[in-house]
């Protein structure tokens, strides 16, 4: 889990690829579209698609003359449980919080 | 090198005097008994060493059976007893920091009793082995995240 989640992290830790990732939660598009809003080369372009492609978050198909690219959503599963994970043990914190002041107190504040 | 800001807001409305509440937050035994207990299978606290008062120091030390080991030192940066507590901390993932926080913990007074309010704002930090950032960089993720905290 700990080396899937560096891939999650390291193959988002550029603004190009999270950029491609935010476009890609719309729908699937082609490599074109994709490049369309980048001030770049379209091979320095494809290089970060194929870091994306490498780390397991897109994958890509030839239709025709135009390759088109949809997200994956599996490995975006652990790294949202680790986010959640923060929250979700202040939610436990402060239930036994909440149940030790209360029987500090007993029902009368 | 980018930083990737969070804000998770939690809330408890509770049936006890804010003075209880504080003192729960800033007494270290009493505070070992909510922050560090608790039903977690996945994680083992192998290490609690606690000093509350303002410019005091905390640290604690978890192991998750399949993440590694967690350490979180923390510093109280105010303690304004019973209403505010103000303390950062850093969170490592072996030696590796992955987050650091503001902590502002709110205690007023409410019909109920006591609202409570902890306030984490949160940075994702640089991965620490490269120039590259580990931050959850989708607009998707950090929207789960805040949501729920927000509602």
């Amino acid at each position: 889990m700990a080396n899937s989640l560096d891939a999650f992290f390291a193959a988002l830790a550029d603004p190009t690829r999270r950029a491609v990732i935010e476009r890609l939660g719309h729908g699937p598009a082609a490599v074109g579209e994709l490049h369309a809003p980048h001030d770049m080369a379209l091979p320095s372009f494809l290089k970060h698609l194929s870091r994306l492609e490498a780390a397991g978050l897109v994958r890509s198909e030839k239709k025709g003359r135009v390759r088109i690219v949809h997200i994956e959503a599996a490995p975006f599963a652990p790294a949202e449980d680790w986010l959640a994970r923060r929250r979700r043990l202040w939610e436990a914190r402060l239930d036994r919080l909440q149940e030790m002041a209360e029987s500090m107190e007993g029902d009368d504040p | 090198m980018t930083h990737d800001f969070q804000t998770i807001v939690v809330t408890r409305d509770i049936a006890a005097t804010p003075e209880t509440v504080f003192a729960l937050w800033s007494d270290p035994a009493l505070k070992e008994g909510w922050f560090m207990g608790g039903d977690r299978p996945d994680w083992a606290s192998t290490e609690y060493v606690s000093d509350l008062a303002e410019g005091g120091e905390e640290r604690c030390v978890f192991t998750h059976a399949e993440m590694g080991r967690f350490t979180i030192p923390s510093h109280v940066l105010i303690a304004q007893a019973p209403s505010r507590c103000v303390s950062a901390y850093r969170m490592d993932r072996g030696d590796t920091p992955i987050t650091a926080s503001l902590v502002t913990i709110a205690v007023a007074r409410s019909a109920k009793g006591t609202a409570l309010t902890p306030t984490e704002q949160i940075v994702f930090t640089d991965g620490g082995d490269s120039l590259e950032t580990r931050v959850p960089g989708t607009e998707a993720v950090i929207d789960k995240l805040v949501a729920p905290a927000e509602a």
